[in-house]
């Protein structure tokens, strides 16, 4: 392979833009204030983007498919909401987090069954459980903070959510590490993720070569709820509080995140590390206006003109990657 | 071809109805193996609806498919692949955001490591047999890792043909196969077919451009309103006469 070869190879991959961006703004960040990159806020920031990284990912997944859910954000409350509340009521907490993992993977199979059965685009499905799930999620708890259950939680705790000594990372940075590279295993090198892309790329060429598409939806629904349960699960443990109203508007910075780390909105394109940059991207942004000391509600203005840019300087590097063809 | 060799895929009065309409009428149809044949016909004549069944995308109403003189039954894609029946759909035969490797190998990836069905993609592999494969129909192309979208229409006919030759497909049912094309394209994809042949493999097309596969086929069949209306091989026809059955049937 020749130099540019490399070059083309390099930029014409969906998850350049946002890498590029994200060292940019990294860079400025630190340059408006040293400490953007200390330890200290580094903690924080390995803290709060695997969380959201984990929800985009699956939607991520789930876009190469064909398909949207918007319900993320409501699954992560509900989650973290069923855990705290059957561990009050005494059921052990290994248990509690069992059956709050299971009811979203319940949830994602919904999703996939209302989507594939009727034939209704999954934006419209999706967007309706989001408000079913939030309703739940609020019902449950009878529209109270539940007490956070310290004593039971603290194996998992200790196991999901606590600070590893002498590092920036807690326990939940290790097992979104760990969920990365199952997911990059899944996606990019299983015969099941080519056909997530081929579903996604041109259904009837993918049904046409005996893939079962509905299956490979099922499939990704499921995985995107479960995922999206899972952080809300780390979330809680962290903070140790459970609101029904946590996590409103994650289901459109999950999109947002995926986008911009290169996925398209018309399936079969996109990358887990993408995905993961997209939701790093986010967070960075968030963090690093505070840390600038500009005015924080310019937050979601930048994300704003931070998806946009991305998706321009990725359709035209694509571009220019094509039209370097040899 | 003799009408003696034997018969690949047989089909004894086929029909098909979709509600209070009948698509397909007492349809039979006796293709032999090697055989190219041009299924030909007006729109909604019934020649869709014929590969769509034996492609497993509907199933018959009633009648009977026979492959290799053994009654089968095609319940879907699958089914039919695993006969060795397989599908070129005009416009759907390829996923165009990914590579030529992957696109060869969906559905069929060879694997190691494996649970059930799932597994993980050799992909070595898949770069060496796609490279292979597109040589095989003289695609200038350097490598399997190049992405469908960035093909031209005849190019990505060759992928198309490449997966069939590659896979040993027995028959190979072709929509439209020269549709799109630029006239040195057409004679390309017209060759691969000529190839596609002389490996053996039986091939039907769906067609509106009779003068395009007019030379390599061997047969036609001419259908309307559902039903089989003539059944001649290409010694005994002309594209005037072909013309004149399907426009005054």
């Amino acid at each position: 392979m020749n130099f540019k070869q490399l070059i083309k190879s390099i930029i014409s991959r969906p998850e350049f833009a946002a890498l590029a961006i994200f060292i940019i703004i990294a860079i400025v960040f630190y340059c408006f204030n040293e400490r953007f990159l200390s330890a200290r806020n580094l903690r924080v920031l390995f803290t709060i983007s695997p969380e959201i990284a984990l929800i985009a990912m699956g939607a991520t997944i789930l876009m190469i498919s064909g398909e949207f859910d918007l319900s993320v954000g409501s699954v992560f409350a509900l989650s973290g909401v069923i855990m705290v509340v059957l561990t009050n009521s005494g059921i052990d907490p290994w248990i509690s987090i069992s059956i709050s993992l299971i009811a979203c993977i319940f949830i994602g199979y919904t999703n996939a069954l209302i989507t594939l059965k009727f034939g209704i685009p999954s934006f419209i499905a999706t967007l309706g459980t989001m408000f079913m799930v939030r309703s739940l999620a609020i019902v449950i708890v009878k529209a109270d903070f539940p007490p956070f259950p310290m004593e039971a939680m603290e194996l998992p705790r200790a196991l999901f959510a606590n600070p590893i000594p002498g590092t920036v990372f807690r326990m939940s940075f290790v097992w979104f590490v760990l969920i990365t590279f199952l997911l990059i295993y899944y996606l990019h090198r299983s015969n099941y993720g080519n056909w997530c892309y081929s579903t996604g790329a041109n259904p009837a060429a993918a049904k046409a070569m005996g893939v079962s598409t509905n299956n490979v939806k099922i499939r990704n629904f499921i995985l995107c709820s479960f995922l999206a349960g899972l952080s809300g699960i780390f979330m809680v443990l962290r903070t140790k509080s459970a609101f029904p109203s946590t996590g409103i508007g994650y289901e459109l910075q999950a999109i947002a995140a995926a986008v911009i780390g290169g996925a398209s909105l018309f399936g079969g394109i996109g990358t887990v590390f993408g995905a993961c940059v997209g939701a790093f991207l986010l967070k960075f942004l968030d963090n690093g206006l505070v840390m600038a000391r500009l005015d924080v509600n310019w937050f979601r203005f930048a994300v704003g003109v931070l998806l946009i840019v991305a998706v321009i300087l990725n359709t035209n590097l694509k571009r220019i990657g094509n039209r370097m063809k040899n | 071809m003799n009408n003696n060799s034997e018969s690949i895929i047989k089909c004894e009065n086929l029909n098909k109805w979709y509600g209070a309409i009948q698509a397909l009428k007492d349809v039979s149809i006796d293709i032999k193996k090697g055989e190219s044949v041009g299924l030909v016909g007006d729109n909604g004549a019934g020649k869709s609806t014929f590969i769509k069944i034996l492609s497993g995308v509907h199933k018959q109403t009633s009648g009977n498919i026979y492959f290799n003189g053994n009654l089968v039954n095609i319940r879907n894609a699958k089914d039919a692949m695993a006969l060795g029946i397989e599908t070129i759909f005009q416009d759907s035969a390829l996923a165009p955001t990914l590579s030529i490797a992957r696109n060869l190998f969906v559905g069929r990836e060879p694997t190691t490591f494996n649970i059930g069905s799932f597994g993980l993609m050799d992909k070595p592999k898949m770069a060496r047999e796609s490279l292979e494969a597109i040589k095989r129909v003289e695609l200038d192309l350097r490598s399997g890792d190049e992405i469908v979208e960035n093909l031209s229409g005849g190019e990505r006919q060759g992928v198309v043909i490449a997966r069939a030759l590659y896979f040993r497909t027995k028959v190979l049912i072709m929509d439209e196969p020269t549709n799109h094309l630029s006239v040195k394209e057409t004679d390309k994809v017209l060759r691969w077919i000529e190839k596609l042949k002389s490996e053996g493999t039986t091939c039907i097309f769906i067609t509106h451009n009779l003068h395009h596969v007019f030379p390599v086929s061997d047969r036609f069949i001419t259908f309307a309103r559902g039903e089989k209306i003539a059944d001649v091989y290409k010694k005994d026809t002309s594209i005037e006469e072909l013309t004149r059955m399907i426009t005054h049937d």
